[in-house]
């Protein structure tokens, strides 16, 4: 189960489809495509499995939640866990 | 009264005292030096710039001294001393005056983070501020020049220094130093171009620093609101461009360039995209300067 820990307070600007985030937490800015930010903002929002993350993404995307959609999002979480962006949640 | 209205040998004093305090923008600097070399460059590019009381506050503590010993006789070396702590190893003595521009630059960048801090030329036009940010050997300093040539106000050839709290760019105008090649592209823009001693065979190879205008000194007090943000690039034999960058890349290429942005937090996050959303984003890839500064001549037209 991933989450954004609520005390983090992520700030963000979106300029066209990119997404610039500062995470207070870490004092670091990150550069994020439209889905990165998609799957972030939702764990802001509720925290998830990837698999949960899989279906919202594929819902938001307007596609199966295929094998090929499950791999991306587990190297997207796992990217975004090796940036502080995000942290495992108290099951 | 400013600086010219000391004589040489009231200068030469009050700087062997200690006792000489002379604003730079926002900045008082209390300066203290026995090394003649560095008396005289004072006279020539700090004569016009205030001097201030004996008994305020000065936010720099500056000494320029030989090193204690024998080493004062056998290739004499300088050391750059700010609140009584030396900050560099020793210069040879030779260097004493672009050290003290050097160490005043490290003053700035490590102290002043009442500003959030980004490595940038400004200069202004009716108000309106024009940031270079770039690395070293970008060509920000020679693009400068030649925008102050054409006219422009310095604000700053090292630092702009952004207010959070409003956005706004305070100056802090200095002598603009040029490196190697660049000495002799803006030595031969004019007469009106003022230039100390070239210094030779320093870490950055041949510097000489070119004296700020009167009238960027007298104004050192106008903010400017920034306009246009312009990332040069020179680039020796390649395709000349003045393009867009997108807002997020810039964002991204400013915290890159951003000095303290990590000491001030979320203010330096959040006065760096109001930079980016108020500002005209442009990457500027030249090699023939004359044809750059015409292309930056529209400002501060807004280009798209």
């Amino acid at each position: 189960m991933w989450m954004v820990p609520k005390d983090w307070r992520l700030e963000w600007r979106q300029w066209g489809e990119l997404h610039v985030v500062y995470n207070p937490a870490s004092g670091d800015t990150h550069l994020l495509n439209g889905v990165s930010a998609f799957v972030l903002t939702s764990l802001e929002k509720k925290a998830a499995t990837t698999d949960e993350l899989r279906n919202r993404l594929s819902k938001w995307l307007g596609r199966r939640p295929d094998d090929g959609l499950s791999s991306d999002i587990e190297a997207l979480v796992s990217e975004l866990d090796e940036l502080g962006l995000i942290a495992t949640a108290p099951s | 009264m400013n600086v010219s209205g000391l004589s040489p040998s009231e200068l030469r004093d009050r700087l062997g005292r200690g006792e000489f305090r002379v604003r730079i923008g926002p900045f008082v600097a209390q300066v203290r030096t026995r090394l003649p070399s560095v008396v005289d460059s004072f006279r020539f590019f700090y004569s016009d710039y205030p001097l201030e009381n004996d008994s305020g506050i000065a936010d720099f503590h500056v000494r320029l001294a030989p090193p204690a010993g024998l080493r004062r006789y056998y290739r004499p070396q300088v050391l750059f001393f700010q609140d009584g702590r030396s900050q560099f190893q020793p210069f040879p003595q030779s260097l004493a005056p672009p050290l003290f521009e050097w160490g005043l630059n490290w003053c700035i960048s490590n102290r002043a983070h009442q500003y959030l801090i980004v490595h940038s030329a400004v200069v202004e036009r009716d108000g309106f501020g024009l940031l270079l940010p770039a690395h070293p050997g970008s060509g920000k300093s020679t693009l400068t020049a030649g925008l102050l040539h054409r006219g422009f106000r310095l604000l700053s050839d090292e630092h702009a220094l952004i207010r959070p709290e409003d956005g706004r760019v305070v100056p802090v105008p200095r002598p603009v130093a040029l490196k190697n090649e660049s000495i002799a592209v803006i030595q031969a823009l004019g007469p009106e171009l003022v230039f100390g001693p070239t210094f030779h065979d320093t870490q950055k190879g041949d510097v000489t620093h070119l004296r700020v205008f009167q009238d960027s000194v007298r104004r050192a007090h106008e903010t400017a609101a920034p306009l246009w943000v312009v990332f040069p690039k020179f680039v020796r034999g390649g395709n000349h461009r003045l393009e867009p960058v997108a807002r997020a890349a810039a964002m991204m290429e400013l915290v890159d360039n951003s000095m303290n942005y990590g000491v001030l937090g979320a203010a330096g996050y959040r006065a760096l995209a109001r930079l980016v959303e108020e500002s005209v984003c442009l990457a500027l890839d030249y090699e023939d300067l004359s044809r750059a500064l015409d292309e930056l001549k529209h400002f501060p037209e807004r280009v798209r």
